[in-house]
């Protein structure tokens, strides 16, 4: 008896990667856009050549002062020479030109009058009006312009503390009678120039550090992308592989092979047994290959093995659940094809597979845990960084997702297609 | 010839449009991705706030902590919100927000006059997830946060440690008083005056997320049935519609018309809706200039149905036309940029792209929406795909067989 389903499910899975198209769709199409995803989120890291661009940036001193150099020496600064690629220009119009074009992230223009708006008053010790830098951002190229900005409010922030500082000491000296006011000159310049020895020196502009820490399922600062992305997009595809293998139940039916496969010595339990089977076994390839592929190609980090296989079936046999579902609510192959592609792209952005919808709305949240994707991709998130026991709950939930889907789908099969086996 | 190429166009808009399931691609699906990408919906738990939410853990209680709480609370970018590290640990963690931050005990200690005297280290941890697109801006604010409530004293150490380089205290206890009276002083100040102005070039719009899915997701859903067009010359080759077309005086260039019409007609009127959708419930300002982003979408749609033609020529299956064409669409529209904003690829990657047509629509609609650019701007884009349209066709008719 089990030959006979055996042969069956074999038959169904060597029609589903029998064509080139198909398996373009469900083994390269995730592997591409796994890779793809990974590079924009420039998770590879810099060691392997695929690090992110530096940031084109344009910068017109119109000032030449002291405190304008000093900018435009931290902007070229080794510190920086891997995050920034910055270029002088002359003309204001022409920079703003080029960032209009998307040529450059942001351009810095530094006004005359720049940094002289920094130094007090040497008589009455008074502020002039702040002349500020303007930065020109490209609002196509949102990060970079932005990180540009940082580093340029910053430098400012650090410069005007340093004289504030400055500013501050000399007027507590002056108020405390602590320094003659015919030296407060001679002290004033003594102070500006400690300051300003330290305008380039990060350390002593900051009192509070930021501990910056990637909250990653798969080892810390170690984050790779990919173990965010194949997990993600193989599961993307895995509904369509699935939904494709469920197809087959309606188009044999139309095309007759089904009720001819009575004409065999093999009971209508065996038929659905061996097309029910192939369509998991289908699914569990599917997602076996992108995990074989990814490991020997990206050396990618998946966890052990016998709980990754473990997740596999549970993955495919709720992701085969809901293929059932659709063939059984569907009323031809065509529907089955479409429904299939539009559940599985629903399950895609609800599970997370194309962006994160971190902080959205909280029935969206609830509404992805009626997903394969959302339980299998934070099991095989908890897996790649060992997390084993994490594993329980979503391979149960996957399970009894399987089970509710079957029942239903039987259920309506029954009431909607009970001549599935006849013509 | 215009009766025929209008039956023909009529005869493949009914058959695309039979199922009612044709809707969901042409039109719910698209709308449902670009509300949920732009960011439509209203963020979790903020009762009508949408600023992101940042989950604080302040292990501290200090005033100096409630001080940098009440600092992030100060923008209109982040909501704050006190619940213990282990919460704030499980909504990273189930990615209900993208950053946490954890203030450590000690952090007020450290930023005492002791303590800075000390040369303690005062520090905060921001817990980001790596694969949020929104943590950057939430980096950002912390950094604001930090700054606003580290300047007075920075400013209040610095004069501190300038005095005493040049006129050494007495004592601690003289060094300890100036600095008090020097923060007390910094932190009576008024806030600094701007430093930094930020201008949009050319007048246009600073990012809008909701301007990138607009444009991203029309790309996406657009292009990915015109791909599917290379199905409609599988099917009727199958069939044996176009072998009986040579039975009637009807030319291949008419046929080949009318049947590339129709989709393209289809993907004018679904690029239509798209942008109407993004005008009024995304506030898109597509409406800049008509006559770019007509320009624009008309020759997109042009690139999009003779890539799908030329398909057409290569597929043997309905089924292979139509994974083909949902890979290809996709895969295209991710690296031309319609996913994720184009800086964040590689230098080399952004240069091997350009030769995808969607690189260039997606350059186009950038420039329209947020660079605030008009026709003579995306010129050279829309001559590119123009050019990409050419091409294809060119592919297309040379490989088209009847059977």
């Amino acid at each position: 008896m089990m030959n006979k389903i055996l042969t069956i499910m074999w038959k169904d899975v060597r029609v589903l990667f029998g064509d080139w198209a198909t398996v373009a769709l469900i083994i390269a199409g995730p592997l591409v856009l796994a890779l793809g995803l990974g590079l924009v989120t420039g998770g590879f890291g810099a060691d392997d050549g695929l690090a992110i661009s530096r940031i084109p940036v344009l910068v017109v001193d119109q000032d030449g002062g002291p405190i304008a150099t000093a900018l435009r020496d931290v902007l070229t600064s080794d510190d920086l020479s891997d995050l920034l690629a910055p270029e002088a220009l002359a003309d204001a119009d022409a920079a703003r030109a080029r960032v209009a074009d998307g040529e450059a992230a942001a351009a810095i223009i530094i006004p005359p009058g720049f940094s002289d708006s920094f130094l007090p008053d040497a008589m009455t010790g008074d502020m002039p009006a702040a002349v500020a830098a303007q930065v020109v951002a490209d609002p196509g190229a949102p990060i970079g312009a932005a990180v540009v900005r940082g580093i340029v409010e910053e430098f400012t922030a650090r410069v005007a503390t340093s004289v504030a500082g400055v500013r501050l000491g000399l007027t507590q000296l002056a108020t405390s009678g602590a320094v003659p006011p015919s030296e407060l000159a001679a002290v004033g310049q003594q102070l500006g120039e400690g300051a300003f020895g330290d305008t380039t020196n990060a350390a002593a502009a900051s009192l509070i550090r930021i501990d910056r820490q990637s909250v990653t399922t798969t080892g810390g600062d170690d984050f790779n992308a990919l173990a965010y992305f194949a997990p993600s997009m193989a599961l993307l595809f895995l509904m369509y592989a699935v939904t494709l293998g469920a197809r087959t139940l309606l188009a044999e039916r139309r095309e007759g092979t089904l009720p001819r496969m009575l004409a065999a010595p093999v009971s209508a339990g065996q038929v659905l047994g061996g097309k029910v089977g192939g369509i998991f076994l289908g699914g569990f390839m599917q997602l076996s290959a992108l995990i074989l592929l990814t490991t020997l190609l990206f050396q990618l980090n998946w966890g052990n093995p016998l709980i990754v296989l473990l997740l596999v079936v549970a993955a495919a046999l709720a992701a085969t659940g809901w293929g059932l579902l659709i063939a059984a609510a569907a009323a031809n192959a065509g529907q089955v094809t479409s429904l299939g592609m539009a559940v599985t792209l629903l399950f895609g952005i609800l599970g997370g597979s194309f962006v994160p919808l971190e902080n959205a709305w909280p029935a969206l949240d609830a509404l992805s845990r009626i997903t394969p994707n959302r339980w299998a991709l934070d099991g095989f998130t908890a897996l790649a960084s060992g997390e084993t026991a994490a594993v329980l709950m979503p391979v149960a939930a996957l399970l009894v997702m399987a089970v509710v889907l079957f029942a239903v789908a039987a259920l309506i099969f029954r009431r909607r297609q009970g001549a599935l086996l006849t013509a | 010839m215009l009766n025929k190429l209008t039956a023909i166009i009529r005869k493949d808009t009914a058959l695309r449009f039979e199922g009612r399931s044709e809707l969901l691609f042409f039109l719910i699906l698209p709308l449902i991705f670009t509300f949920l990408i732009g960011g439509g919906l209203p963020a979790a738990g903020g009762g009508g706030d949408n600023r992101l939410l940042v989950p604080v853990a302040d292990e501290d209680g200090s005033p100096r902590s409630a001080a940098l709480l009440a600092a992030l609370a100060d923008g209109d970018v982040v909501r704050p919100e006190a619940m213990s590290r282990a919460e704030a640990e499980a909504l990273l963690a189930d990615e209900d927000a993208a950053a946490a931050l954890i203030i450590p005990a000690g952090f007020g200690a450290a930023l005492s006059a002791d303590g800075l005297a000390a040369g303690q280290e005062a520090a905060v941890t921001l817990l980001v997830s790596p694969t949020s697109n929104v943590a950057p801006a939430i980096e950002g604010e912390v950094n604001r946060a930090v700054s606003a409530l580290a300047r007075p004293l920075l400013v209040a150490r610095n004069a501190t440690e300038g005095v005493a380089a040049v006129r050494p205290f007495a004592d601690e206890t003289a060094r300890a008083a100036f600095f008090a009276a020097a923060l007390a002083a910094a932190e009576a100040e008024a806030a600094p005056p701007a430093r930094v102005v930020t201008e949009v070039a050319a007048g246009g719009n600073a990012y809008d997320q909701r301007a990138q899915a607009s444009a991203g997701q029309l790309i996406t859903w657009v292009f990915i049935p015109l791909l599917g067009a290379s199905g409609l010359f599988v099917y009727e080759r199958l069939m044996g519609t176009l072998r009986r077309l040579l039975t009637t005086p009807t030319r291949k260039s008419t046929f080949l018309l009318g049947a590339i019409g129709s989709q393209y007609l289809a993907a004018l009127a679904q690029m239509a809706i798209l942008v109407l959708f993004g005008v009024l419930v995304m506030r898109v300002p597509w409406g800049r200039d008509p006559v770019a982003l007509i320009v624009v979408l008309a020759t997109f749609g042009l690139a999009g149905v003779a890539l799908g033609t030329a398909l057409g020529t290569f597929v043997k299956t309905e089924g292979q036309a139509s994974n083909l064409s949902i890979m290809l669409g996709m895969a295209m529209a991710l690296l031309g940029g319609a996913w994720w904003p184009m800086e964040l690829f590689p230098a080399g990657l952004q240069q091997i792209v350009r030769v995808l047509p969607t690189t260039w629509a997606m350059s186009a609609l950038t420039d329209i929406t947020m660079r605030g650019q008009g026709v003579a701007d995306i010129l050279p884009e829309a001559g590119v795909l123009l050019a990409f349209a050419a091409a294809f066709f060119l592919v297309g008719l040379w490989r088209f067989r009847y059977e």
